[in-house]
């Protein structure tokens, strides 16, 4: 059967069938499909594709204490490149796909899409799922790269669209970032595989080109010069799209220009496309220069979290100043990268769920009611709290869970990520913990200019009302999501520490330790043995030339 | 863990309020009328809770160390991190449990009619029992994550019960500036956290406290986790210099300043020094830092109460004063006195803020004392009641803050601490002043109120039974509180902070006359220049305008924050913001750009648009990549 053979790629495919099928009456040139149709559809399908995940989930996790869930699914694509479409589900890509699932059914059931070519809205965003996703399962450095890529064009395209007026200037900022960025990762990614056959050749006896993470990391680790050259490029590139200071030069003018549904949909996801490739690609693959680099990376961590809020504090701009935000929280998983150590890599993670949802949930809220009084400069708000009291009550859960109060998701990463910084770096974790300080003022500042205070100075749309229906239970879900992450967190943090094992020295070797653990024999065609840390001599036999197959395992909790 | 009905009661205590919030919030929205009364019930019957609760652990039953444990279960784990939701009630525990519940629900009484025709009643209670059950959480935490929970969480209330009327903007700011200075001492907790757990491995207060775990904390480790410990409580119960906070937390509702602003939530810091004694003992030096701020609080918010015309704002500083108090008693390493201070402060001071309140609410909505005066005809009961507990706070024998007050300045006499005991003689002879200093202010705020003639427009009127009843309670607390509680309550708390002997002495008549001296003096010298000599007083008032301008402008503390912290950190970050994210980062990016732009100009005058650029882009990398590899 089709789930069986191929769960994680129905997952992609799905989204991307519900697009064409969505964009179907527009190139019938029966453009005026209603809207609504295509919202219905477009819902109908993310529901479905957060359904399959939740079932795949269900039936690959037996649900005792202590195993976890693991999926792996290959199938060849490019075999004479060694390009594989090779899929994971673990614990540390399983939260980011559930994230990224939840959010777009939101970010689609929300009712502020632009009223011109909804067609190609929803097709858009169901294109831009699926990529994402296929980002978030990607173990194949070829295939993650292509991901990578494609996740840019709808979400370039939706700008372009329906961005606001300096739109052009915008998109052409964040592409050539996000290509200068790319265009680095791209020859590392060339030269890991070129290596690799390198390697490979004499035990194969054909030139082969090996992408995929698991076959990567069990090759003799390159010389520490390598490492350094080919880290930089991914971290130049990943770290752009995180992002890292002083790469976040694209951040605001992108933010300011997307339509409100995208803004979200870009804060909460794509950002986060680069905290997974640093902990699922880089770490384990340049372990030492990751070690040379982590201390810089902390400082950096720490210096975007504490200048992010002072930025975040100086705006007028309601949008400038979530993006600001943005920096400065995701500041926190860069400090959880740099520290490496169990802990802190499962804080980041959290946190980078977390702060998808939290700020994913404010760009809906606060553009909704920036639509309601067509701006976005906050003196212009002001006592809406009257008008929309419903949306205040939401809207101060999410600020509350920005500022990271305890049992909210915001303080559980953060607060691990803290701990563990404050062992090696004290000082940088101060910085940050200033950060948080300065979290409390901006956050409070924004929350009361727009719902506090007297009556706003521009006149409210008469067709603007509080949210209710479909809108209602998406910002209620977003309310439980943070409460349910903040309160219980533990069920999430065990996954994502099954697939994050740091060894000895400080350093991560994700995917090494935990596949070490797996029988071979369930392995189709990979001798995960290879991988195993502390065998000697590196046995390895390449990927079967056309196999393709799943693997589900259950994996002992610190096998 | 095996749970019994003991432990299933704690934590009940802990979730009534909660429930109670969120059914008084619902409740209120349909129906006004009940939410008072059903969050006025929870607190209630959380007292009973309380109580009982405090007897098994008085009678010694079901007890687990001297205490009783239990949890929620898991909350935290990764790694080396394992944390869960645990209460802990032990005698510390109880005592701040009772006070908390106890005052509280006379509070959530009187605020049944104090809120009754504001259309936000529903949120007023909500927030209020939100409040109870995170000030539950922050008493009972066994460890200090949990702790921290509830630290925060009274933060959050305070700040929403501060601008509640959030129509207007200043009263929101000063919430906001009252969670951001309390946030400030918070990355204070933080590093204490962040300290303990990286040289103890734990955050359990149990363990933490334990000799293997205090052995393993080093010098410098012990001296900042206890300098950090002592910042958090600086912020939460609004000591020098993070005092100011408090005086602007009065625009919330009366009751809201005598629950949060009085009796509880600023206490905490007391509260928390006296749990984490073990580890700041191992540092001496930082318990004297503890009682000198708690005497340059105490003193500076003493001279700010003595020129402050608005009647709340006497009490807030009055309040940040007797909070210094109880500083200096924790720093002297008698934190059971200090606990004391806080029991007899919490009845006296409720009492007080209720009374105020009553006052406002008789003379509708007048706070400034100068639009008094003569409240003694229109208004007797409270007018009995702001005068006990006002003999209660200037420490006059036989009412509750004597006890307490007289038993601090002793502590300064007995302290062991190397660094206190040089200054022993002067530190008594300032605490004393400190306290004819108290008894001055709240005098002079007795006599402009309730003496000489009614000075304002409206009507006053005495308040009806429902808000009065419990002020009387209060009052009667304050009256015999003292003496009948005393031993009691040392010898309760005597497990898990020992109590000094002097304490325990049986005190002579002639002692009680000598030690009410201080507070008779003070109100003898306000009557003299309030209402004797005013002449005098005017005489005073013109040589000595720059104290008194210093005085009204509390030390210029605000604008110095101002000048010294805000400004320069917003123009950093407009620095941030427009000179290196703008400016630097742009132009290293714009230094790419007009490398790849060539290419861009290229692929668009083959194709139309960016995206159609980009694309083709794209496709040309993987080309490149498909080019590079076969």
């Amino acid at each position: 059967m089709i789930f069986e053979s191929m769960p994680l790629s129905l997952i992609l495919i799905i989204p991307v069938i519900g697009a064409i099928v969505c964009l179907g009456p527009w190139f019938t040139k029966e453009r005026d499909v209603s809207g609504r149709l295509c919202k219905g559809w477009a819902v109908f399908v993310a529901c479905l594709v957060t359904a399959l995940l939740g079932a795949i989930v269900s039936s690959s996790a037996t649900g005792t204490e202590d195993s976890f869930l693991y999926l792996e699914e290959y199938h060849p694509w490019m075999p004479s490149l060694g390009a594989s479409f090779h899929f994971t589900l673990d614990g540390l890509s399983v939260g980011f796909c559930a994230m990224t699932c939840l959010i777009s059914l939101a970010v689609i059931c929300w009712s502020s899409a632009p009223t011109e070519n909804k067609a190609v809205w929803y097709a858009m965003l169901l294109f831009a799922t699926s990529a994402v996703l296929g980002s978030f399962l990607a173990t194949d450095l070829v295939a993650f790269y292509v991901f990578y890529e494609l996740m840019l064009l709808p979400v370039l395209a939706g700008i372009a669209i329906w961005g606001g007026d300096d739109r052009k200037r915008a998109v052409f900022k964040f592409l050539m970032y996000t290509l200068s960025g790319s265009v680095l990762m791209l020859v590392a990614i060339v030269y890991l595989g070129w290596q690799s056959s390198q390697i490979l050749q004499p035990h194969s006896g054909v030139t082969d080109f090996a992408f995929t993470i698991s076959t990567l990391t069990s090759l003799p680790t390159l010389t520490t010069n390598v490492q350094v050259v080919l880290c930089a490029a991914f971290l130049v590139a990943l770290g752009l799209k995180i992002p890292i200071v002083p790469l976040h030069g694209w951040l605001v003018d992108t933010y300011r220009q997307a339509p409100v549904g995208l803004v979200a949909f870009i804060a909460a996801l794509l950002g986060k496309v680069g905290v997974y490739g640093i902990i699922r690609f880089v770490l384990p693959l340049f372990p030492d220069a990751m070690s040379i680099f982590g201390p810089f990376i902390v400082a950096l961590g720490a210096v975007g979290v504490a200048g992010g809020a002072l930025m975040a504090w100086v705006q007028r701009d309601v949008r400038s100043m979530l993006a600001y935000s943005s920096l400065s929280h995701l500041g926190f998983c860069v400090i959880g990268i740099g520290v490496a150590t169990t802990v802190s890599i499962s804080g980041a993670v959290f946190q980078a769920i977390s702060h998808g949802f939290v700020t994913g949930g404010l760009f809906l809220a606060f553009g909704r009611l920036a639509q309601a009084i067509d701006s976005d400069n906050l003196d212009d708000f002001g006592g809406l709290a009257d008008r929309f009291p419903v949306m205040a009550f939401f809207t101060m859960i999410l600020t509350v869970a920005a500022v990271a109060l305890p049992l909210t998701s915001g303080f559980v990463g953060e607060f691990l990520v803290l701990m563990s910084a404050w062992q090696r770096y004290p000082g940088w974790a101060v910085l940050s913990g200033v950060g948080i300080v300065i979290g409390a003022v901006y956050m409070l500042r924004a929350y009361r200019s727009i719902l506090f205070g007297e009556g706003p100075r521009l006149m409210l749309r008469s067709n603007s009302a509080d949210v209710r229906g479909l809108d209602l239970t998406v910002l209620a879900s977003f309310a439980v999501m943070v409460f349910a992450m903040g309160i219980a967190p533990s069920r999430l943090l065990s996954a994502i520490e099954s697939s994050v094992v740091v060894g000895q020295g400080g350093v991560l070797k994700a995917d090494r330790a935990r596949l070490g653990s797996l029988d071979p024999v369930v392995a189709t065609g990979i001798d995960l043995r290879s991988g195993f840390p502390g065998a000697v001599k590196l046995k390895f036999a390449p990927l079967g030339s056309a196999q393709s197959g799943v693997v589900t395992a259950k994996i002992d909790k610190k096998g | 863990m095996v749970m019994g009905n003991v432990e299933n009661l704690l934590l009940l205590l802990v979730s009534l309020p909660l429930f109670g919030a969120a059914i008084s919030y619902a409740l209120g929205r349909r129906a006004r009328g009940f939410s008072g009364p059903v969050a006025t019930l929870a607190v209630a019957v959380c007292f009973g809770i309380a109580i009982y609760l405090t007897n098994e652990l008085m009678v010694g039953r079901s007890l687990h160390k001297g205490a009783i444990v239990a949890s929620f279960g898991n909350w935290v784990s990764v790694g080396n991190v394992s944390l869960s939701f645990d209460l802990y009630f032990d005698a510390l525990s109880a005592v701040m449990c009772l006070v908390i519940t106890g005052i509280g629900a006379l509070i959530h009484l009187y605020s049944i009619q104090y809120m009754s025709s504001d259309s936000g009643i529903a949120r007023y209670f909500g927030f209020l029992n939100l409040f109870i059950f995170s000030m539950l959480l922050l008493v009972l935490g066994k460890n200090l994550p949990v702790v921290f929970i509830g630290w925060e969480g009274v933060g959050l209330c305070s700040y929403l019960l501060i601008g509640f009327w959030y129509k207007k903007s200043e009263f929101v700011q000063a919430g906001q500036k009252a969670f951001v200075m309390n946030r400030l001492g918070d990355l204070g907790f933080i590093i204490a956290m962040a300290t303990l757990f990286t040289s103890t491995g734990t955050l359990d207060i149990v363990e933490l406290t334990s000799p293997e775990s205090l052995g393993r904390i080093g010098e410098g480790v012990a001296l900042l986790a206890g300098l950090a410990l002592f910042f958090a409580a600086t912020g939460k119960s609004a000591q020098f210099p993070l005092f100011t906070w408090l005086p602007d937390a009065m625009a919330g509702p009366t009751p809201v300043s005598a629950l949060i602003h009085a009796a509880t939530m600023v206490t905490a810091g007391v509260y928390l020094i006296g749990r984490m004694h073990p580890v700041l003992e191992l540092t001496p030096q930082v318990l004297s830092v503890i009682t000198w701020t708690g005497i340059i609080t105490a003193f500076v918010a003493a001279t700010i109460a003595l020129v402050q015309n608005d009647i709340k704002k006497v009490l807030a500083y009055s309040t940040v004063s007797q909070l210094g108090f109880m500083f200096i008693a924790v720093g002297c390493g008698y934190y059971s006195v200090a606990l004391f201070h806080v029991v007899t402060h919490a009845f006296f001071k409720a009492c007080l803020f209720l009374s105020a309140g009553s006052v406002i609410y008789g003379c509708h909505h007048e706070q400034d004392m100068r639009r008094m005066g003569g409240l003694r005809n229109s208004m007797p009961i409270t007018t009995a009641t702001y005068a006990v507990a006002s003999m209660a706070i200037a420490g006059v024998a036989p009412f509750a803050g004597y006890f307490s007050k007289h038993a601090i300045i002793d502590g300064l006499m007995h302290t062991s601490n190397v660094y206190l005991a040089p200054f022993q003689g002067e530190l008594q002879i300032i605490a004393t002043l400190l306290a004819v200093m108290t008894a001055g202010y709240m005098a002079r705020s007795f006599f402009m109120t309730f003496m000489g003639t009614y000075r304002g427009e409206a009507a006053p009127h005495e308040v009806p039974v429902i808000m009065w009843s419990p002020v009387v309670v209060l009052a009667i607390l304050s009256c015999i509180g003292g003496w009948s509680l005393h031993n009691t309550l040392f010898s309760f708390l005597d497990v898990v902070v020992r109590t000094p002997s002097f304490v325990l002495h049986n005190q002579s008549l002639t002692s009680y006359v000598i030690g009410s001296l201080p507070g008779v003096i003070g109100i003898l010298f306000a009557y003299i220049f309030l209402i004797r000599a005013v002449s005098l007083t005017e005489k005073l008032q013109s040589w000595g305008w720059m104290v008194q301008k210093l005085w009204e402008r509390k030390y210029y503390l605000d604008e110095f924050y101002d000048v010294v912290v805000v400004t320069p950190l917003r123009i950093a970050g407009r620095f941030l913001a427009v000179g290196v994210s703008q400016g630097l980062v742009e132009g290293f990016g714009g230094g790419i750009a007009v490398f790849v732009q060539a290419l861009g100009e290229l692929a668009r005058r083959t194709t139309t648009g960016l995206v159609g650029g980009y694309a083709l882009y794209m496709l040309l990398a993987i080309a490149v990549l498909v080019g590079i590899l076969v």
